[in-house]
């Protein structure tokens, strides 16, 4: 019997598509390929960090924000308690509920609603600046847990 | 100095970096490498974050990570300097 290959497929979001389809449209010339970065993290101390992922073109431009998160660690576990993607062509934010629920809330509230990939990347980063003592105060009274995990 | 603090702090280094990163995104590949860094930033001016960094650098390099030092600078045409170590 033939063996089958395994066909590793990639998807792009529509919006992604999209981009790509003016980018061509404006330079026929182009090549163009999208690369998926590796999540990289910024550590902001041994409790906390940011890790971001995004979907940038050849010249490194931005396409898609595929995550942009604040995770804080709790035991040994690092646990996303916020994060951000633009998946359906608009930045919108996950919230982690707590420890004992894995259910997400998500939402648009305060969030960005116009602008570009690129305007969102830097937007994210600049919320959880903003508001990260908001979001691990109300994720670990939420979870139960005192001084705020740290 | 407390992890509050400390965390602040890295954050309003974070907003610089991605600021700078996003105006000059040619950078970025240099920057973040084909595979997966830890990036711990360091101020050009504040000696009490840098030093608590250092010892955030050496518990991520025991763990096995691969750390890149973001260094800010005081040079407008150069405001960053990353170190692999």
């Amino acid at each position: 019997m033939r063996k089958r290959r395994k066909v590793k497929r990639k998807y792009y979001s529509g919006s992604v598509i999209n981009e790509l389809i003016k980018l061509v449209q404006q330079d026929k010339s182009r090549t163009l390929t999208v690369t998926e970065t590796i999540p990289k993290e910024i550590y902001l101390t041994n409790f906390d960090k940011i890790t971001h992922l995004r979907k940038i073109d050849e010249k490194g431009d931005i396409m898609e924000v595929i995550n942009v998160s604040y995770e804080i660690k709790l035991e040994n576990d690092w646990i996303t308690i916020v994060r951000y993607d633009s998946a359906h062509g608009h930045l919108h934010r996950h919230t982690l509920f707590s420890l004992d629920s894995p259910d997400e809330l998500v939402d648009r509230d305060r969030v960005i609603k116009r602008g570009n990939p690129e305007l969102w990347y830097t937007w994210a980063i600049e919320d959880i600046k903003e508001r990260f003592l908001e979001y691990r105060k109300g994720f670990t009274k939420r979870s139960k847990i005192l001084n705020l995990g740290y | 100095m407390s992890k509050k603090q400390q965390a602040q702090k890295n954050l309003n280094l974070t907003v610089k970096l991605t600021n700078y990163l996003t105006k000059h995104p040619e950078l970025n590949k240099y920057v973040w490498g084909a595979s997966g860094v830890s990036l711990v930033l360091f101020s050009a001016t504040d000696k009490n974050l840098n030093k608590e960094n250092e010892k955030l650098v050496e518990e991520l390099k025991e763990e096995g990570k691969k750390v890149v030092k973001a260094e800010e600078t005081k040079n407008t045409k150069e405001p960053w300097k990353f170190i692999t170590l």
